[in-house]
């Protein structure tokens, strides 16, 4: 037989694909369905990147800095609140045993005002100092320049801030709470929900500038703790909450980010925004799941009859129709998943946010996505479950 | 046509409810994503829609209402000495810990610092409390002020940055973008609270114009007489102003301009499959109309009123869904999101751009419905 | 990419039944639609029994109950009242996961083809096809033979959306056929196919009851499968009204299976030999053998007695299902009676070399004639 060992090859030999077949069989259609499943990935992948943009430009900073335990003010809500301590207060935190250095980080997000070097505007800005000789953040090129603040009146400037700053590299020079400073070199770290660019200088020079030449020196926001080799954090941080004042607070680094988080989540209104987003991206592609599903059992209603019928049981019918939703949601969420990366960079440049896609949220879209298509197929199946073998006569 | 459509609608109720179901969700997609997008800068105008002003004096390193910059109380003394002028007050803002919240927390306090004698607040519980207000060191809190302050029981002396303040009542304003908490004081308890703030230092400067004034006119006038380092702001003006600061200077505009963006076509998507679905399903009796001597136009003309017919049917629901959605959004998150009739407007025009589209996308099928086809 | 492999319910064992016995048995068999009040029979007191290898065709106007009954012998509903067996099997006693194997076993032709659009025609009757139990190999090679024997060779890769409604339907019918069942229901298979077409299902059907000895129950008002059928079931108002089996070979075969004498024979055997037999009438006093003639035929009494006198004394007289002649042709010698006809007489007549040919074909039925041959002697 001739056409037997030609026709239709090995493939013949498998199992027929039915969902497969069913999903590709009209191009156009498929097209239509995923077109309509992607927007809503789309949508869903969006809201997650921004949600996880959110927390993470606020946790940027606190990820930055080159330490293992942290001493900041108990009162403190979230990090990015002045609540400042004298430095002197770290003495006692250096003479306990395991700790190699604690270091002094000053900070100040209400009362630093940036003049654009090109049009003379003022804005708010913040402010990140430490003493050039024992840093503080693991930023590579704030470590690099960080020479250059040795003297007075410099500052590094964020050239991820945004544009309206004018914190050019180019600028030459510029004005702090109006002290004239010296722009020496330049970092990304890019805005967060608070403040729309930074500005990196010595101790010095922020003193300088917070209070004039005259002022007490400012007091810091957090030690910056690094254990020596070996030492174990919980004893050592044990043992700073004996030495240290009351009124001081001793934290590990995920400590500090999971408080920081917990202030975030709790406070703001990111949280809920892009969680109602979320689930409305989800509603809405599960209706659209819906209806592909909902049509297509239709109009294969007696096929799937047929396929009762002959001797298939309910379980296989309902296997074929739901691996139909899940190839559909997959042939959705790809096409968005790859979009999503496009926009996460373009909308990020623009935005000056931290929009990278994540494991995480790749695999809680797709969850999502084949959560939305297999529920709503589970609710469309039901007509195949009841469809009469005896009707398709 | 009207009967005819109707007629198809009604005909398979289970599939017509679908369509109906996903014409209000791209509705309502449509209603959370705008409402979400203007939610922010309606949350910066706060403080405004507050205030009983028609001309905004301010500093001309304004920002925005959080981030105005100050000007010196002499330029609002001439304004007010103007003969178009009303009212003229005097808004302090100044940020303090609060050493009361809770779990030993110290969080900020937006405090505000008004003349207690002024009318410039619209809420009348704040008038009503004027005599609060004015006795020393005392403030009136904002109920919208976030639990992390503790208790904010009347009569509570809480040390405010250094100095002991006592809880004289409540106002319900909203916080905005002004911080996590917001207080009332008056002119006298603001500058002990803030020793090296001068009354110089003026932040806003609301003014109240006569009863019959023009605003833009007066506006000319009231710049020439405040001078250099000042500017005025018509309500519409600062309106515009607010709106453009944060959509463009912040990330908000990108951040929900994209999720609008999107769930716009999300919705495209989802009206388009449910107006193809029903031709499609359709065809058969299309083709027999087109047999029997109608022509396309009123197939159309059908097609058309179908689409019509489920916008209708969806739009009114997602409205009243997205009024109560607003409401839950507005108390879990605090963002004023609101109903306004220009939101009303929008998602209704957008909601029958959609169904025009997909109509005239899914009549590219009908036309080509053969009438051969029905043999 | 994704492999979807049926689960099997496990073949269910027939109750022990010789080859011979009916693939369908209907017996009492009342039907009803509807609840409560709005509770209506549609069946009345059913009977009917199907051996293997008859095309019945089903006729009757509609709401007459045909369709209701296919669906019952099919398996796709449950029985009521009365008792369906089913190759063996009791319907009315099995759990509706045992129902699903069943119908496995039966092939299936409806008017509407069904057939997955997005499917292939190979892989339509692939999706059948893989129910069985066959290697992958063996089963794609009965597959491609069914759809070339069906002169669809050429259009194995087609969609049905490019195929014309006779070679839909012929797909539809590869489909049922592939499994090789031994019972095939057929619902108007023929109501969507021109002249041709039909001529060509009708022939495979009709060649699947002869060379597969499967019952085909067919339900139609196409005269030109009547034409074709070997039984005519007519039913009314829920009722079988009239029950016609249309050929000789087959009514012989009727006639035969119960009889001692062949209830060994396999079913294929036992339409041979019955279609080797001629059907002859002698009238009453009519000499039908005569002692000392040489022996060349075996009857079969199918209607009236006859005498068997020797040495002119009538020493027997035989009756309806009796059969005679058997012993000159077994032994070699000369008649050794006389059979008179003592009433108008119906027999049924196999000759001297079929006789022979049964025989040796099936030793089972030698050794039953020698024991009914050492019996009378």
């Amino acid at each position: 037989m001739s056409i037997a060992t030609s026709l239709p090859g090995r493939a013949a030999l498998h199992p027929v694909p039915l969902a497969w077949r069913n999903l590709t069989a009209n191009k156009r259609r498929l097209l239509r369905s995923s077109g309509g499943i992607g927007f809503a990935v789309l949508l869903m992948l969006m809201q997650l990147g921004f949600e996880r943009a959110f927390f993470d430009s606020s946790l940027m900073v606190i990820r930055g800095l080159d330490g293992d335990l942290f001493v900041q003010s108990a009162h403190k809500y979230q990090f990015a609140t002045q609540d400042p301590f004298p430095a002197a207060e770290l003495d006692a935190a250096r003479q306990i045993p395991g700790v190699a250095s604690a270091r002094p980080f000053y900070a100040d997000w209400f009362d630093m005002f940036w003049k654009n070097p090109a049009d003379g505007k003022i804005f708010l800005i913040r402010a990140f100092a430490f003493d050039p000789d024992q840093p503080v953040f693991s930023f590579a090129q704030i470590n690099a320049e960080r020479g250059r603040l040795k003297s007075p009146d410099t500052v590094l400037v964020d050239r991820r801030g945004r544009p309206f700053l004018g914190m050019d590299r180019t600028a030459g020079q510029s004005q702090l709470n109006g002290v004239t400073v010296k722009i020496v070199g330049n970092f990304a770290l890019g805005p967060d929900f608070m403040s729309d660019g930074t500005v990196v200088m010595s101790a010095r020079t922020f003193a300088d500038v917070l209070h004039g030449a005259a002022g007490n020196p400012p007091g810091i926001e957090a030690g910056v703790i690094k254990l020596a080799p070996g030492a174990d954090p919980a004893r050592v941080q044990a043992a700073l909450k004996k030495t240290l004042p009351v009124g001081l607070s001793v934290m590990t680094k995920d400590q500090l980010i999971a408080f920081e988080r917990k202030f975030q989540a709790e406070v703001s209104s990111a949280g809920p925004i892009f969680a109602i987003g979320t689930v409305v991206g989800f509603v809405v592609g599960m209706l659209i799941s819906y209806q592909i599903t909902y049509t297509d059992v239709a109009d294969q209603l007696p096929q799937y009859a047929t396929l009762k019928a002959i001797g298939y049981p309910t379980l296989f019918l309902l296997r074929v129709v739901l691996e139909q939703a899940a190839l559909n949601g997959l042939a959705g969420w790809v096409p968005a998943w790859l979009a999503s990366i496009l926009l996460f960079r373009v909308i990020g440049e623009l935005a000056l946010l931290p929009m990278r896609m994540s494991l995480g949220i790749t695999l809680l879209s797709l969850g999502l996505t084949l959560g939305m298509c297999l529920i709503s197929a589970a609710i469309a199946v039901r007509r195949v479950v009841a469809a009469d073998p005896a009707e398709v006569f | 046509m009207v009967s005819l459509a109707w007629r198809i609608l009604t005909h398979r109720k289970g599939r017509t409810l679908l369509a109906l179901v996903g014409m209000f969700m791209a509705i309502l997609l449509v209603f959370i994503q705008l409402g979400l997008f203007y939610a922010v800068p309606q949350g910066g105008m706060l403080l405004y829609d507050n205030l009983r002003f028609d001309l905004l004096l301010v500093s001309d390193q304004y920002e925005y209402q959080a981030q105005p910059g100050a000007f010196p109380l002499g330029r609002l003394d001439r304004v007010r000495a103007s003969p178009e002028v009303a009212a003229a007050t005097a808004l302090y803002f100044g940020v303090a810990k609060w050493k009361g919240g809770a779990g030993g927390a110290w969080p900020d306090l937006f405090v505000i610092g008004v003349d207690p004698k002024s009318r410039v607040f619209l809420p009348r519980s704040i008038e009503r409390q004027r005599a609060a207000l004015e006795r020393p060191d005392t403030i009136l809190v904002d109920s919208a002020s976030r639990s992390i302050f503790g208790p904010l029981d009347t009569g509570r002396v809480v040390d405010l940055g250094d100095r002991a303040v006592t809880i004289g009542g409540h106002y319900r304003l909203g916080t905005g973008f002004m911080g996590l908490g917001v207080a009332l004081a008056s002119t006298a308890s603001f500058g002990r609270l803030f020793p090296g703030r001068g009354p110089g230092q003026v932040n806003l400067g609301p003014i109240e114009l006569k009863p019959g004034i023009d605003p833009a006119a007066a506006a000319a006038t009231l710049r020439r007489l405040a001078g250099p380092g000042t500017q005025i702001f018509t309500r519409a003006a600062l309106a515009d102003h607010e709106e453009t600061y944060w959509t463009t200077r912040t990330s908000v505009g990108l951040i929900f301009g994209s999720g609008l963006l999107i769930s716009i076509v999300v919705g495209i998507m989802v009206v388009y499959q449910i107006v193809s679905t029903q031709v499609n399903r359709q065809m058969p009796q299309f083709a027999t109309l087109k047999a029997i001597g109608y022509g396309d136009g009123a197939l159309a003309a059908t097609v058309a009123t179908m689409s019509l017919l489920i916008v209708a049917a969806g739009f009114v629901p997602a409205l009243g869904a997205a009024a109560w959605l607003y409401r839950l959004i507005q108390q879990r998150t605090m963002l004023p999101v609101t109903m306004t009739l220009g939101h009303v407007a929008a998602v209704l025009g957008a909601a029958l751009g959609m169904a025009a589209v997909s109509a005239l996308l899914a009549l590219g099928g009908l036309r080509r419905a053969d009438p051969a086809d029905v043999f | 990419m994704c492999a979807m492999v049926a689960e099997r319910p496990a073949p269910i064992p027939a109750e022990a039944a010789p080859a011979s016995a009916p693939v369908v048995s209907v017996d009492g068999l009342n039907h009803y639609y509807g609840e409560g009040v709005a509770r209506n029979q549609v069946l009345f007191d059913n009977r009917i029994e199907i051996p293997p290898g008859q095309l019945v065709v089903m006729t009757g106007p509609s709401g007459a109950g045909k369709t209701t009954l296919l669906t019952l012998v099919g398996a796709l509903r449950s029985v009521h009242e009365g008792r369906i067996a089913v190759l063996g099997r009791d319907l009315g006693r099995l759990p509706p996961h045992d129902l699903v194997a069943v119908r496995r076993e039966i092939g299936f032709i409806f008017q509407m083809h069904n057939l997955f659009e997005a499917l292939t025609a190979y892989e339509n009757v692939k999706m059948a096809e893989q129910l069985g139990h066959e290697p992958p190999e063996t089963g794609r090679r009965h597959c491609l033979e069914l759809l070339e024997r069906l002169g669809l060779g050429h259009r194995i890769d087609y969609k049905p959306r490019l195929l014309s409604g006779g070679e839909r339907q012929r797909v539809a019918i590869a489909r049922a056929l592939v499994n090789h069942p031994r019972l095939v229901l057929a619902d108007e298979p023929t109501a969507a196919l021109d002249k041709d077409a039909t001529r060509v299902v009708i022939e495979l059907l009709k060649e699947t009851t002869v060379a597969q000895q499967a019952a085909v129950i067919m339900v139609t008002h196409d005269y030109r499968i009547i034409e074709c059928a070997d039984r005519l079931v007519h039913m009314v108002d829920g009722r079988i009204v009239s029950d016609v089996v249309l050929h000789d070979a087959l009514r012989i075969c009727e006639f035969l299976r119960p009889i001692d004498l062949f209830r060994a024979l396999t079913p294929n055997q036992l339409t041979h030999v019955a279609e080797k037999m001629t059907k002859r009438h002698f009238s009453s006093g009519e000499t039908i053998i005569r002692e000392g003639e040489a022996a060349t035929e075996f009857f079969l009494i199918s209607d009236g007695e006859v005498e068997v006198v020797r040495a002119e004394n009538e020493v027997a007289r035989l009756g309806r299902g009796d059969f005679f002649g058997e012993v000159a042709l077994l032994s070699g010698e000369l008649r050794n009676a006389t059979i008179i006809a003592a009433e108008p007489l119906e027999t049924f007549v196999l000759g001297k070399d079929d006789f022979q040919a049964a025989i040796e074909a099936s030793p089972s039925f030698r050794d039953q004639l020698y024991r009914v041959y050492f019996q009378r002697h």
